[in-house]
């Protein structure tokens, strides 16, 4: 059974206003952007023992590339066992892969765990704690 | 005549606008918007390689028994045949198409069961312009159902029952549950007229094709260990649904206050259809087994015609109704294109290049935990397997995946040792939405790749975490 109601087959002003609306949902989606600024950052290591003699020096290195369109200053911490060891500071970016290189006092016999903390003062922090927020890398090595 | 040609300009105008809508975001990504759909690749990858699909799914790590009916992922194959395309592409493509050319299918449908042109055209507008229908377009096959139970619908009120049968057997062997819930008012509409025999029809080619399906894996059913209620748990409703269903059902039950139409069969079932997926959708009050969150796509088709129906016959009798109307598009389409430009892959760009990292360091044989969607995509974009994956249904060790799935929310150093413990996991990758990377760091591990995103704040970052197991624990270092 199909509707009998009275009403008009066509209605121009309803076809009109679809049609106004069409346009619009078009045109917004043609121009419409967000605007997106972001910049990643990758930081991983190149290379770093897994055993060491009590002779040797603790080298190690690692990549830190970005993407971002400005220069970031960063702040390097390396700590073995929590306690800071050397603290530096690196120019990364604009766009490009950087190497971070260390050579540090052997730690001794024993097992140690080596931590590498990067962060920007001015703009990693956490909003929680308003403290800095670092980005870290750690390995762990066995000096016999 | 100028209405007939408003009236194809109309059309013309609408399908263009929503298909942009639609097309937009997929072509400016080169990977699919929705983290199901990296399922769907990898079981038409599987298909497409082999020429079939194993009873036992190889993803995740463990296997995984496969349900899933199979005609998405053989069309999936042979678009990708045909045309040459990578199957990724073909996912990227065909859904958007799909979401495209419904509104084609409902101006046809309407145009067939309502005698007014303006009633088709309203709603086709309503089902082009639905952000359900833009959020849908890019993971699930049932967009694929939806477009033909149109057809079967329409032959069902033409009371030809065989042929609306032999189009819900092909739509189950799309999308199971889209083709059960598209069936259910109709046969509640027959119910309400004791016509037996015809429910009879109506379901007698879904309950073959469903059994030649499912009795061949038969014994996998046993390996459905999924209570209903539980599994589902870490599962919400989202902003879309929260924001849009109250809109949606008030627009309903408003179109229910302003009928006052002569009542036919046509306009009985979209009143039952609503009404039964309003009913599904308040189920994830109590319980999200019936997969609610997907209830807006259906509740969007039933309101589409019946709004558009009222909208037309009362016209004449409340202008500002139109007014009303309007405004709401406005609200509407410009809801529709930030929801499109939003749309972006599972994960942000650094995370794919730390997939290629995995792919290129850590051994294939290696287990890799992480969350679901990083596992999910990790697993189609490297030779590496994972320990969860997407789709929560007909998982081998429910116990395992929910201690997998819980470690990404857990701050409990017992439950991560407990999980160190019990299961075999060599690596752990930390997507930039996980948590839990600080309680990793107190146990005997290795952080060997960190990635972040800034944007006016620095985020957190994503991570690949080794884990150094001696005597079968890892051992706890901190505290």
């Amino acid at each position: 059974m199909q509707l009998q109601d009275e009403v008009p087959k066509h209605d121009n002003i309803v076809y009109v206003a679809l049609i106004a609306l069409s346009i619009y949902s078009l045109y917004t989606v043609f121009t419409y952007s967000l605007i997106d600024t972001k910049a990643t950052y990758t930081m991983r290591f190149i290379n770093k023992p897994e055993a060491l003699n009590a002779t040797q020096n603790l080298d190690f290195s690692v990549s830190l590339r970005t993407d971002a369109s400005i220069p970031v200053n960063f702040t390097t911490l390396v700590l073995i066992d929590g306690i800071i060891v050397e603290s530096d500071s690196k120019t990364i970016g604009p766009q490009s892969e950087n190497t971070l290189q260390f050579s540090l006092a052997n730690p001794g016999v024993g097992k140690h765990r080596v931590l590498l903390k990067v962060f920007d003062p001015l703009r990693d922090y956490d909003s929680y704690s308003s403290r800095a927020r670092p980005y870290e890398l750690y390995f762990n090595v066995d000096v016999k | 005549m100028i209405s007939k040609q408003l009236f194809i300009i109309a059309v013309l105008l609408i399908f263009i606008s929503g298909s942009a809508i639609r097309v937009a975001p997929t072509i400016v990504y080169d990977k699919p918007l929705k983290y199901d759909s990296y399922y769907h690749v990898r079981v038409a990858e599987l298909l497409k390689e082999t020429g079939n699909i194993p009873e036992v799914f190889p993803y995740p790590k463990t296997g995984r028994p496969h349900l899933y009916p199979p005609l998405y992922h053989v069309l999936l194959g042979f678009i990708s045949f045909a045309i040459g395309l990578s199957v990724i592409d073909s996912v990227r493509l065909l859904l958007p198409f799909m979401a495209s050319i419904i509104p084609i299918g409902v101006l046809w449908f309407a145009t067939k069961r309502y005698n007014y042109s303006t009633t088709a055209l309203l709603a086709m507008f309503f089902v082009s312009f639905s952000p359900f229908f833009l959020t849908s377009s890019f993971d699930s096959p049932e967009l694929i159902s939806i477009f033909i139970s149109i057809f079967a619908i329409n032959y069902f009120l033409q009371e030809k029952y065989m042929q609306a049968s032999m189009l819900y057997g092909v739509s189950f062997l799309f999308s199971a549950l889209s083709s059960i819930y598209t069936a259910i008012p109709l046969v509640i509409l027959l119910l309400s007229e004791k016509n037996f025999k015809k429910i009879a029809i109506l379901l007698s080619i879904p309950a073959v094709t469903m059994a030649a399906w499912y009795l061949p894996r038969f014994e996998l059913l046993y390996a459905f260990d999924n209570s209903f209620g539980t599994i589902f748990v870490e599962k919400t409703i989202d902003f879309w649904t929260k924001f849009y269903t109250p809109f949606i059902v008030g627009s309903v039950i408003s179109a229910f206050a302003l009928f006052n139409l002569q009542m036919d069969r046509t306009r009985k079932l979209w009143i039952i259809w609503t009404l039964f997926f309003i009913t599904v959708f308040l189920t994830h009050f109590v319980t999200p087994a019936f997969h609610p969150w997907r209830m807006p796509i259906y509740l969007n088709l039933g309101f589409a015609f019946l709004l558009s129906d009222t909208l037309t016959h009362n016209r004449h009798r409340l202008k500002s109704l139109f007014a009303i109307f309007f405004v709401l598009s406005f609200f509407l389409i410009s809801m529709n294109v930030y929801e499109s430009r939003i749309l972006k892959p599972p994960l942000p760009n650094n995370e794919y290049d730390m997939i290629s990292w995995i792919d290129k360091s850590i051994p294939n044989d290696k287990n890799v935990l992480s969350g679901y969607v990083f596992c999910s995509n990790l697993m189609t974009f490297s030779d590496n397997n994972c320990l969860l994956d997407t789709y929560f249904e007909s998982i081998p060790n429910k116990t395992a995946w929910f201690d997998y799935e819980n470690f990404f929310w857990n701050s409990n150093i017992q439950f991560t040792q407990r999980v160190f413990d019990n299961y075999d996991i060599d690596y752990i990758a930390f997507s930039s939405q996980d948590w839990g990377q600080e309680l990793v760091n107190d146990f005997d591990s290795e952080k060997l790749y960190a990635t972040w995103e800034c944007k006016l704040n620095c985020l957190r970052d994503a991570s690949v975490y080794k884990l150094n197991k001696q005597n079968g624990t890892v051992k706890y270092l901190g505290g």
